[in-house]
């Protein structure tokens, strides 16, 4: 992982500002699901509006979502993880998952991995539409919903 | 759509197609002219890898539709469409179906079926392992069309090299029959065209322009034809725009099937119903 110095800052190529501002939109929703605490569903409207505003910067933020789908019975099981970090440091989009064969065992892979960095680096593996794909599939099903809130003072557990 | 069928077919076939549209009411490839089935066997590319003209698709969703029949299900639903005469099976390492290919295997020989798989390997390092890693998942000792998953710079072949290089190697040793790329921008499509590396290449088409590397299908359709002409298998994805044109579906089956630069196409059926309805509508048009 390169260092990260404060005072330097992002930098985004091509059409990587339309991209997170789709992730934006993917992300929206999550704020309205029922029964999630106030504190979660403003941690995720900040993160949304956070990516909506890129590139200026929000200062203070420290939030991690992260929705976890799985599939699957006894026999093959499948799990995967959606996760997006955002802070004054990184921003990173990941995905990855587990699949369990009693066969064979357990396989556990990363699957997309998008990172912008403060100091203007950047690195990403995998086809990142395939991302918002992923993510879409699991919101029309049932998941599960994790968010950490680390901004400035709060402080917060997963739901 | 930003075109209507007049003018994408002006452009794609110029002014002899203006004039025969005129004369004919109907452009070619809404005449259905000759009958077609998905199970027609075809010859891709140089490397002439047996193929059937539709391929079932094990990557809806990044291949959430298929993994959601388990593992024994997508093996039944492929031994189903083997049934149909359907032997041609597209995944992808993305999509996480390789075990359920694997599964199918175990009803189906081996040499009876064509697979084609995906990699998002960047490096020549990771290549080697990640290959082995495939064989081992699909179980099998050889992968039939392994294509570079999801291109979409002008520069993928520069880019690519080191991974191209050890794939090229592999197809030496036989463990590769042919290679090439899956394709997600116009740009990477043009240079796919004129790369001779790529033997095989995958990419979106529609008759609507929906999801495709352009909204205009002539622009598309064109490029598939420098690459049909420089004798490169070319695939089609998003023949039904993910699912968007599900309702156009005769009329997307014609515009592939007619346009005559595509050998063959990809679709991912959710179950066998909507498998069988494909194929009795790709007879049908």
């Amino acid at each position: 992982m390169p260092d990260h110095e404060f005072g330097e800052s992002f930098r985004f190529g091509g059409d990587d500002l339309a991209y997170l501002s789709k992730v934006a939109r993917g992300l929206a929703p999550l704020a309205a699901q029922p029964g999630l605490a106030p504190e979660k569903a403003d941690a995720i409207r900040r993160v949304v509006a956070a990516l909506r505003k890129l590139p200026e910067p929000t200062p203070e933020i420290d939030v991690q979502i992260e929705v976890a789908h799985r599939m699957g019975g006894e026999e093959f099981s499948e799990s995967y993880s959606y996760t997006i970090e955002l802070n004054q440091q990184r921003i990173e989009i990941r995905s990855s998952g587990s699949q369990h064969d009693p066969a064979v065992g357990l396989n556990s892979f990363s699957l997309e991995s998008l990172q912008w960095y403060s100091n203007g680096q950047a690195a990403h593996q995998g086809n990142r539409d395939t991302w918002l794909e992923r993510l879409a599939y699991a919101l029309a099903r049932d998941y599960t919903l994790n968010v950490t809130d680390e901004s400035g003072d709060k402080r917060t557990e997963a739901v | 759509m930003a075109m209507n069928r007049r003018s994408f077919f002006q452009k794609a076939y110029g002014t002899a197609g203006a004039a025969l549209i005129t004369t004919l009411g109907r452009p070619e490839w809404l005449r259905g002219a000759t009958a077609r089935k998905a199970s027609d066997v075809l010859y891709l590319g140089p490397d002439k890898i047996k193929v059937t003209r539709l391929a079932i698709g094990l990557g809806t969703n990044a291949g959430n539709v298929q993994r959601e029949l388990g593992l024994q299900g997508v093996a039944d639903h492929l031994k189903f469409a083997f049934d149909q005469g359907q032997f041609f099976w597209d995944t992808a390492d993305a999509y996480k179906t390789h075990p359920h290919v694997k599964q199918a295997l175990k009803s189906i020989p081996r040499e009876k079926v064509t697979i084609l798989t995906k990699t998002d390997v960047r490096t020549a390092a990771d290549m080697k392992p990640a290959l082995d890693r495939y064989l081992q998942e699909l179980g099998t000792d050889y992968i039939d069309i392994l294509l570079l998953h999801g291109m979409h710079t002008p520069k993928w072949p520069e880019e690519m090299k080191g991974v191209m290089d050890v794939i090229s190697e592999a197809r030496e040793k036989g463990v590769v029959r042919t290679h090439g790329a899956s394709i997600h921008s116009l740009e990477a499509l043009q240079t796919a065209a004129v790369t001779p590396w790529c033997k095989v290449h995958l990419q979106g088409i529609n008759h609507a322009g929906v999801r495709m590397d352009s909204t205009d299908p002539a622009v598309v359709v064109a490029a598939l034809r420098q690459s049909k002409a420089a004798g490169k298998g070319v695939l089609g994805m998003k023949v039904l725009g993910e699912g968007a044109l599900k309702d156009q579906m005769d009329e997307t089956l014609r515009f592939v099937m007619g346009i005559g630069c595509v050998d063959a196409f990809t679709i991912g059926a959710a179950n066998r119903g909507e498998l069988a309805h494909l194929i009795s509508r790709i007879e049908a048009v």
